[in-house]
């Protein structure tokens, strides 16, 4: 009996010699030394300014108080602004996944040239946005665009369609091109997540004599599920952040058809200098992105815990 | 006569004499050394210069840097006190920039180059200029009219380097084709806008017309306030539905319908007026020299007409060059004396094809004389009277971007089928009268 005391004695004291030999190395602090590099880095270039931004917004001509949130509140430019961002972005996150599981699914197909294929699907998201939306305007001009120039050579079509004069239209044209610009990157990471799911599965359900849909829904759906959320929630955040095409294509208009979240801070900020009112509404962008972020969350951990 | 002896003791004395390869490498040395030591002199003389900082969006401009970089070097050469370089954005986030380093507290240049609306509010709002009174009473000039909102209590803040001014730009070979003249009234501008647009051949006019061309837009529409004499503002008071401007709107609209390529971007109309395909623009002297730039075969036949309204007046919008305050203000006082220089500012204006001086240039220059001279183009921005945008936006000078933006998304909607512009402004003077709480 009084042998396991010593023993346990002994083994501490191992231990402490070989923590000591070790130095900081074996210390229990120095995960925390690696991590705090990029703690500080987070801390000055992200904390930091979400902390001053949220500030920033707090403040008045008489000092610290909420009279931008009141100000914002009542603004129905406001209001429509959030409006136009909800339709982007559901719009936008819809779109993009339905395409880019489609195109995920083809490409897993095995047919001759499927390389070069995924290669060219590639080039949308290769291209810098500010081309892609120089050229998209471009081909939408009414007067000399090659969409309505393909347009007019279907019968019945004798007017040149206003894209970006048309506030349902303009909104239609920068959904499309972000969904275009997007896609391949959602695309690939599908391929790839439907690529790990084992064959032994799908030909399990064919002896059980499940046809092409139900193995869809529950083989490769399931099999890929945590990735399409992780997609949708990344699909949210790119579309509410969305700036450049939207800017570029359209500035925000026709009227404010398309000014969304990224533009209408931008507007405030940088071009009417109000930067407590442009704090304000980023205060309000980021509790979106960090409600839609938990919400997608939450539900992932439910259908988890319900398996 | 010297014996071999001596002769021998002598080349003892100087050594060895070099081969040939020594001796190349002798030559190449001294050579190098030579080349090198003016760029050593002037590295130093450099070094030793108190260096100026011109802000500006000009550095950026095709067409018009080379006769800026030419000015700088003339000034660089022209005194050992001073080295004067460049610093600041191309003129789309410029204002945007220049306002936030004010706001902090300073403007980190020693000269300024600014648009009407930044420079008032480097005048009034933050109080970083220097007067410039000494160098007017040192050439002896007298600044144009123009001038006016650059002076406060007494004095003056700024000098125009570049002024703008708008009138109507026709090309004249499109117009004789329909055997019309440059029109004088409202009516028929219209009128002929619609004769010379054949769609989607020809347009009868270049009006700026989507939101994504913000800026350009909202500086040409602002003038369409003046052909009924009308204002944007008075002090904090917004005029967007005042009759005035709304006639004005009503007139843009009618030529939007006549013969605007619409929904078109900016840079796609001026290609087609460049090409020769749109009869008209209403534009500044500046768009000559771009369309000069994309096609000089257009060149020729350009010709202006003063705006076609009885009052003829337009926006004129001075550039200025202002000093600021700090440490090196006495340079920058110097600098802006040197750029103002009669035959300095003839350089400069000839090379950029600038036309409105910043006082009676013609009088001291006779090159610059000469050179108005052969400009058969600049009839109508000569004829052209003055109105500064700070005189029609009254205390929304400070915030000209928001009000135009706020004008702009109204007057969209006016402009689709069945839209009302009276409705449209009054939707964009509650809008005003909200923003004028905070200006």
């Amino acid at each position: 009996m009084a042998l396991a005391p010593a023993l346990s004695g002994t083994a501490t004291e191992a231990r402490r010699r070989a923590r000591a030999r070790r130095g900081v190395v074996g210390s229990r602090a120095f995960p925390y030394l690696l991590i705090l590099p990029m703690l500080a880095l987070e801390g000055a270039l992200v904390i930091y300014p979400i902390i001053r931004g949220a500030l920033f917004s707090l403040e008045t001509d008489t000092g610290l108080g909420l009279d931008n949130y009141r100000t914002m509140l009542a603004d129905p430019d406001f209001w429509r602004m959030i409006g136009h961002t909800l339709v982007f972005t559901l719009s936008v996150d819809v779109a993009i996944l339905t395409i880019g599981l489609s195109l995920a699914l083809l490409m897993n197909w095995s047919f001759r040239g499927r390389g070069l294929v995924r290669s060219l699907l590639t080039i949308p998201w290769a291209i810098p946005e500010v081309p892609v939306a120089i050229t998209f305007v471009l081909m939408l001009d009414p007067s000399f665009g090659v969409f309505n120039a393909f347009l007019r050579l279907f019968p019945g079509v004798t007017e040149n369609p206003q894209w970006l004069l048309d506030p349902v239209l303009a909104m239609v044209v920068v959904i499309a091109v972000t969904v275009w610009k997007g896609f391949p990157f959602y695309s690939l990471v599908l391929l790839s997540a439907l690529q790990s799911v084992p064959d032994e599965l799908y030909e399990a359900g064919r002896i059980d004599g499940a046809g092409r849909f139900a193995l869809f829904c529950h083989i490769t759906l399931p099999g890929i599920r945590d990735t399409l959320a992780l997609l949708a929630v990344l699909a949210f955040i790119y579309s509410t952040q969305q700036f450049t095409l939207i800017w570029l294509i359209t500035g925000g208009g026709p009227v404010d058809a398309t000014t969304t979240l990224a533009p209408a801070i931008y507007m405030q900020a940088f071009r009417f200098y109000n930067f407590p009112y442009a704090g304000a509404i980023a205060v309000v962008g980021f509790v979106i992105s960090a409600v839609a972020t938990l919400v997608f969350v939450a539900a992932q951990r439910r259908v988890e815990t319900s398996e | 006569m010297t014996t071999p002896k001596e002769g021998k003791s002598v080349r003892a004395a100087t050594g060895p004499s070099p081969n040939r390869r020594q001796f190349l490498g002798g030559a190449a040395a001294i050579g190098g050394a030579l080349a090198a030591a003016p760029l050593g002199a002037g590295r130093a003389r450099a070094a030793d210069r108190i260096p100026l900082k011109v802000m500006s969006w000009e550095q950026f401009q095709p067409g018009e840097k080379e006769g800026w970089n030419a000015l700088f070097k003339a000034f660089n050469e022209s005194q050992s006190k001073y080295m004067v370089d460049w610093t600041g954005w191309p003129a789309s986030q410029y204002v945007s920039n220049v306002v936030i380093q004010a706001q902090a507290g300073g403007i980190d240049a020693d000269v300024l180059m600014a648009m009407p609306d930044l420079a008032a509010q480097v005048i009034r709002k933050f109080k970083l200029a220097v007067p410039v009174d000494s160098v007017v009473e040192a050439l002896g000039i007298t600044p144009s009219a123009g001038h006016a909102f650059l002076k406060q209590d007494g004095k003056l803040y700024g000098l125009s380097a570049i002024d703008v001014n708008f009138a109507l730009i026709y090309n004249q070979e499109l117009l004789d084709k329909a055997g019309l003249k440059p029109a004088t009234t409202p009516e028929q501008w219209i009128e002929e806008t619609a004769k010379l647009t054949k769609r989607p051949d020809q347009f009868g006019i270049a009006l700026t017309n989507v939101i994504a061309d913000a800026g350009e837009w909202w500086f040409q529409l602002q003038n369409f306030c003046l052909p009924f004499d009308g204002k944007w503002a008075e002090g904090k008071t917004p005029l967007a539905n005042s009759p005035e401007v709304v006639k004005g709107l009503e007139l843009w609209k009618g030529l939007y319908e006549a013969g605007v390529p619409q929904g078109t971007a900016q840079s796609a109309i001026m290609k087609l007026a460049a090409d020769g395909r749109v009869a008209q623009a209403f534009g500044v002297n500046p768009t000559v020299v771009v369309l000069r730039a994309t096609n000089p075969d257009i060149y020729p036949k350009l010709r202006s007409a003063a705006p076609p309204w009885a009052s003829k007046r337009s926006l004129d919008r001075i550039h200025p060059l202002m000093a600021l305050k700090g440490k090196n203000e006495e340079g920058a006082l110097e600098f802006i004396k040197f750029a103002m220089t009669p035959d300095v500012m003839a350089e400069l204006m000839i090379t950029n094809l600038y036309v409105m001086p910043p006082y009676d240039l013609a009088a001291k220059s006779e090159k610059f004389k000469a050179f108005l001279a052969d400009k058969p183009w600049i009839t109508g921005f000569n004829e052209a009277k003055q109105v500064s945008p700070i005189d029609v936006m009254g205390d929304f000078a400070f915030v000209d971007d928001q009000f135009g933006r706020i004008i702009m998304q109204n007057f969209q909607s006016a402009l689709r089928p069945g839209g009302s512009v009276k409705a449209a402004m009054d939707g964009a003077q509650k809008q005003l009268e909200a923003l004028a709480k905070r200006v």
